[in-house]
């Protein structure tokens, strides 16, 4: 059709253009914790990733010499060495490959898991959405760690990649609550209305509407979860339940420590024990940073 | 009357439309009632028309117009768009009437995706309905944009870098990508600063000239609905109380609540504003899921009777084009009741 342009045309500037990303690191860049933690996360991959390159030692190899006692730390063994005479440095840069990694693939089971099942029921609704969110409501009423510490001891399968899917399969419900909130609450938005209103189908609204704007609190919940799923794998591996000695990991680590006989030894257990702390904290202050930054209400 | 004098040919009819939400409580869900948001509605909009849709919140016009479009069911009743009933039409028909009819949204700021460009926004309905993709589509999109009075390197950026009424016109602009011949427009001006208003209005007025638009014009406020259309409905708890052509309203209202809402029009001059007389109407508008019995609305009418507590007034013509629903007027051979000086006289 042809097209002049009509009287009244806005000539006001709109100031620079700023992006959606750049907004939000500004914000994020204003909070110093979320910075430390950020740091600190950095840190902690670029270690796990670099482990080999920077342990001088084979983590499970034996020092016969210094066997049977620990040996404080010194030059040639930053952290010391247990009792094994394994160098705890190696170790401790292992373990973070197997925490980061354990609540790196575990989130992403339950991100997955949870925002397809919240998506749906919150989409849908009606009956669906009460016999799914039902289900919700019993995985929820039982306390989750001991949950998986039954199916660990059930199943008496201690490889990395169950423990992964053990804690990522049975976490995702309280996420799925989240993205169903979010979506009740987007489906009713005008701009979901508009959309219908242009004929676009329920796959365009789920995919180019409700998900873009419901993923900030997925975002943060993710994060939150990684601190969450080390604290976790810590936690089984420390009751033995989780990875298996000699593999190295912060939980299992933190048992041998406690070995009576090495309780003389207070290097062993302050190690792993500042190691979990740092790094729950470290991806707590980063997804709090994020709450903030993601959100388009809070206009700092 | 269409604008240009012609008698104009019926673009959209609905017929005897319903639209109740049902309530339900409890954990079985038992079904306790509904709300009647839209309880037996009839009116006709000419192709070029603009239909004024007003009336107080919570009577229903806004789900009126979703019905109309069919983004909502309806309970009951028959919305023909060019003679077929859309409520009949399969999944196929429906994607096509999305490019004959469209909408336009009250709050600027809840209406656009708020993680989409401005592009994306208005090029969505191009993409959806296959009418242009790649450099096509870039160029269709800034020519809307320019339609609606923006920059062409508004495409990039995301809403909330725009004004209310610049948000506006993006909506505006993402209607029009389809080409439509009909568009509710839902409060469009309602939310916007006066000063503004008068922009997005006189915007809608060039584009209805322009593409030959038919209008219903959703709104409470009767200065602009005064403004922009060629026919006024007037709507009170799920019914319409009077349609008259615009003059006709404006100048002889009949029903008493047409009166009462004419009347709270402020004039813009003090020696007149100072003698206009104002029919203050008791109360708050009824709930709708249990509206008063007979004519709903004799709870706060001061000059209702007997008849109007038991009896539903049925719509009625008056004169050319012009009906009303009223008993008090029907019993005075269609003169309006004067309600500004004491007891009810013929006006």
């Amino acid at each position: 059709m042809a097209v002049t342009a009509l009287p009244g045309v806005i000539d006001e500037d709109l100031g620079p253009h700023v992006s959606l990303a750049q907004d939000a690191w500004r914000r994020f860049s204003r909070n110093p914790l979320a910075l430390v933690g950020l740091s600190v996360v950095i840190i902690l991959v670029l270690g796990a990733v670099f482990a080999p390159l920077l342990g001088r030692y084979d983590p499970n190899a034996l020092d016969m010499k210094l066997i049977g006692t620990p040996t404080p730390p010194s030059l040639a063994h930053p952290f010391g060495t247990d009792v094994d005479g394994r160098d705890y440095f190696s170790r401790a840069l292992f373990g973070a490959r197997i925490s980061l990694e354990v609540g790196f693939v575990a989130m992403l089971v339950s991100i997955s898991v949870g925002t397809i099942y919240g998506s749906l029921a919150g989409f849908y609704g009606g009956a669906i959405d009460a016999v799914m969110m039902r289900f919700v409501d019993v995985m929820l009423s039982f306390p989750s760690f001991f949950l998986i510490l039954t199916v660990e001891a059930l199943t008496n399968q201690f490889s990395i990649l169950v423990i992964m899917l053990v804690i990522g399969l049975l976490s995702w419900p309280g996420l799925s609550r989240l993205v169903r909130a979010q979506v009740l609450s987007l489906r009713e938005r005008d701009f979901i209305v508009a959309a219908t209103a242009s004929g676009a189908g329920d796959g365009r609204i789920m995919l180019r509407h409700l998900f873009p704007n419901a993923i900030a609190p997925v975002i943060v919940a993710a994060t939150l979860a990684i601190g969450d799923n080390i604290l976790t794998e810590s936690g089984l591996s420390y009751l033995g339940l989780g990875v298996q000695i000699p593999t190295p990991s912060w939980g299992n680590m933190l048992q041998k420590a406690l070995d009576p006989d090495t309780l003389s030894a207070p290097w062993l257990i302050a190690i792993p024990g500042l190691l979990i702390l740092t790094t729950v904290l470290a991806f707590n202050f980063v997804g709090e940073g994020l709450r903030d930054a993601l959100d388009p209400r809070s206009k700092k | 009357m269409s604008p240009d004098g012609k008698p104009g040919v019926d673009l959209l009819e609905v017929r005897d439309l319903y639209k109740y939400f049902p309530i339900h409580a409890g954990i079985l869900s038992r079904h306790v009632g509904d709300v009647r948001a839209v309880d037996g509605v009839d009116f006709t909009i000419r192709q070029g028309e603009t239909l004024g849709l007003v009336g107080e919140s919570g009577s229903g016009k806004t789900t009126a117009g979703r019905v109309v479009l069919r983004l909502l069911p309806a309970t009951k009743g028959e919305v023909l768009f060019e003679g077929r009933d859309v409520q009949k039409l399969s999944r196929q028909e429906v994607r096509k009437l999305r490019k004959e009819m469209q909408i336009i949204f009250q709050d600027p700021y809840a209406s656009l995706n708020p993680r989409m460009t401005v592009g994306d926004i208005v090029g969505e309905p191009l993409a959806i309905h296959r009418i242009a993709k790649g450099k096509a589509a870039e160029q269709r999109v800034q020519e809307l944009l320019r339609l609606v009075g923006l920059q062409p390197y508004h495409a990039n950026r995301y809403p909330h870098e725009f004004s209310g009424g610049q948000r506006q016109r993006i909506g505006i602009a993402r209607a029009l990508a389809v080409g439509p011949k009909f568009i509710v427009a839902d409060e469009p001006v309602s939310a916007l600063d006066v000063s503004i208003q008068a922009q997005v209005i006189n915007l809608l007025q060039d584009l209805q000239e322009q593409f030959s638009l038919t209008y219903l014009f959703i709104a409470h406020d009767l200065s602009v609905v005064r403004h922009i259309s060629t026919r006024v409905a007037v709507m009170y708890v799920g019914k319409i109380v009077e349609i008259a052509d615009r003059d006709a309203l404006y100048q002889n209202p009949l029903h008493p609540y047409t009166q009462a809402l004419l009347s709270a029009i402020p004039i813009p001059d003090p020696a007149v504003e100072g003698r206009r007389k104002r029919i203050i109407i008791s109360g708050d508008i009824p709930s709708p899921v249990n509206p008063p019995s007979g004519c709903r609305f004799h709870t706060r009418c001061p000059i209702a009777f007997d008849r109007c507590k038991v009896e539903v007034p049925p719509l009625k013509a008056y004169g050319v084009r012009h009906v009303a629903a009223c008993h008090w007027v029907e019993e005075h051979n269609g003169n309006a009741p004067d309600l500004t000086s004491g007891p009810a006289v013929v006006a």
